[in-house]
């Protein structure tokens, strides 16, 4: 299996691209992608998260990485979007109106509802809730906390695409998403401990599964 | 939103420290050593300052910082010396999921915006160092010099600066395990929306559900898990059977 992950420059390369290299099994290969003109397609690619969504969207444009992301989705490769690089998959954004994202799940992108009990930028450990079907991420359905920090969430048009939610206030947002091959995560799973780890893992198994 | 304990780890670029009063610096450990200790008990979160940074004319070592990330998977945030939005990128390049901005913030609240832009406001902790009472003037290069800039005014002003949240430290209160200025957390925490970091004087369960419940999301202590018996998981227990809501380990 080839793994690439995106380097927009701007994002925690270093924690993602680690906890992803020890997940992998032997044969599995784990690539950098820093600009579109590279030819291999590789069978899982990494949108990792941090920071504002207009400059990630400039991050990927300057790379010409945008069409070659759409494209490589529609060849099968599996995306997974993690913080700011799942809020990235959705169309607009909150965060930087008139920016268009990837369009790769339909969605638009809000800001976290002002709740009277809580603070933004929402910051900390937070349960995920089982929304809707699922059979490949079992830590997404088991007990213990992923860690949060964002102001903004990805809210898909289609409710079914939603793994599940987490709870903000009396209000709440969706905190995965899958979309077909597409999956997005709010949290991140590289700094969620143990529990993070078990993510990766499935999410490896998940394309070794379907590919 | 659940609250979070947070180790405070001093390093000098070598060795992890522990000071007094933002002073007074000795050497305790190791930072790797103590890096391995907390990556093993599920603490929520850690800080790690470089207080001989600005001394030194530099950031963080980065060669540690990236050592730290390889052997933590939990979230960590970076401070000392930073003063650039290059020695910004360049932490969280290398692990770092938040930065701390401390004296830069205070001379070029710019800084702040300007990094917002690129990484996000979520990305970016200020440290907000105060001597006693309320109503004084903010200090800088890690105490050592009083500013004309009002604390509070500064502070109000951070959520449009771009800070996402705030790290309150009490000069006078650090490394002394005397007990903790609920006053000024309250007074800070009302005073805006951002979520706010507890820090200096901790030194027991009582103190931090305290800071909690005077406001404070959070909790950061230094000397409490590095001098006494007290883990962050047992205050992580405490706040819980106080009907705090705390991370659940799964």
């Amino acid at each position: 299996m080839l793994v690439g992950i995106l380097d927009l420059g701007i994002n925690n390369l270093t924690s993602v691209q680690k906890s992803f290299s020890a997940a992998l099994e032997l044969n599995d290969k784990i690539v950098v992608i820093d600009q579109g003109e590279r030819e291999e397609r590789p069978d899982l690619l990494i949108l990792p998260g941090l920071g504002k969504f207009a400059a990630g969207m400039m991050a990927l444009h300057e790379r010409n990485l945008v069409e070659k992301i759409r494209n490589w989705s529609l060849q099968g490769t599996k995306v997974v979007g993690i913080c700011l690089g799942m809020q990235l998959l959705g169309g607009q954004s909150e965060e930087s109106p008139g920016v268009e994202g990837l369009n790769l799940i339909n969605s638009t992108v809000r800001r976290l509802p002002i709740e009277v009990s809580e603070r933004i930028p929402h910051i900390g450990w937070a349960e995920v809730i089982k929304s809707g079907h699922n059979k490949h991420f079992p830590s997404l359905k088991s007990q213990g906390d992923f860690y949060f920090v964002h102001s903004f969430h990805l809210l898909p048009t289609n409710e079914t695409e939603i793994l599940t939610t987490t709870p903000f206030g009396k209000s709440i947002f969706v905190s995965s998403v899958l979309s077909g091959n597409i999956l997005g995560v709010q949290f991140h799973p590289e700094k969620s401990g143990a529990k993070g780890k078990s993510l990766i893992s499935e999410i490896l198994q998940w394309v070794r599964d379907e590919s | 939103m659940k609250v979070r304990v947070i180790p405070t780890i001093l390093t000098d670029g070598l060795t992890v420290v522990k000071g007094k009063n933002f002073d007074n610096w000795r050497t305790v450990g190791s930072a790797e050593a103590t890096a391995r200790l907390y990556a093993n008990r599920d603490v929520d979160e850690l800080l790690f300052l470089d207080v001989m940074a600005r001394k030194h004319d530099s950031i963080i070592n980065l060669n540690l910082l990236n050592h730290f990330t390889s052997l933590l998977d939990i979230p960590f945030s970076v401070g000392g010396g930073i003063n650039t939005l290059d020695e910004a990128k360049s932490c969280f390049r290398n692990g770092a999921e938040k930065i701390v901005l401390g004296t830069a913030a205070v001379l070029n609240p710019r800084l702040i915006t300007q990094i917002a832009d690129v990484f996000g406001n979520q990305a970016i902790i200020v440290s907000i160092d105060f001597e006693c009472d309320i109503g004084n003037r903010i200090r800088i290069g890690s105490g050592t010099i009083e500013t004309d800039i009002a604390s509070l005014e500064f502070i109000s002003r951070l959520e449009s600066l771009g800070a996402g949240e705030i790290l309150l430290q009490s000069i006078q209160r650090d490394g002394t395990l005397n007990g903790m200025d609920f006053k000024r957390i309250s007074q800070v925490s009302s005073l805006t929306r951002l979520p706010v970091i507890a820090s200096g004087g901790a030194a027991s369960f009582e103190d931090c559900l305290e800071a909690i419940l005077s406001g404070a999301t959070a909790v950061a202590a230094g000397a409490l898990f590095q001098f006494t018996e007290v883990t962050p998981k047992q205050v992580r227990k405490y706040l819980a059977e106080q009907g705090i809501a705390t991370r659940a380990v799964g």
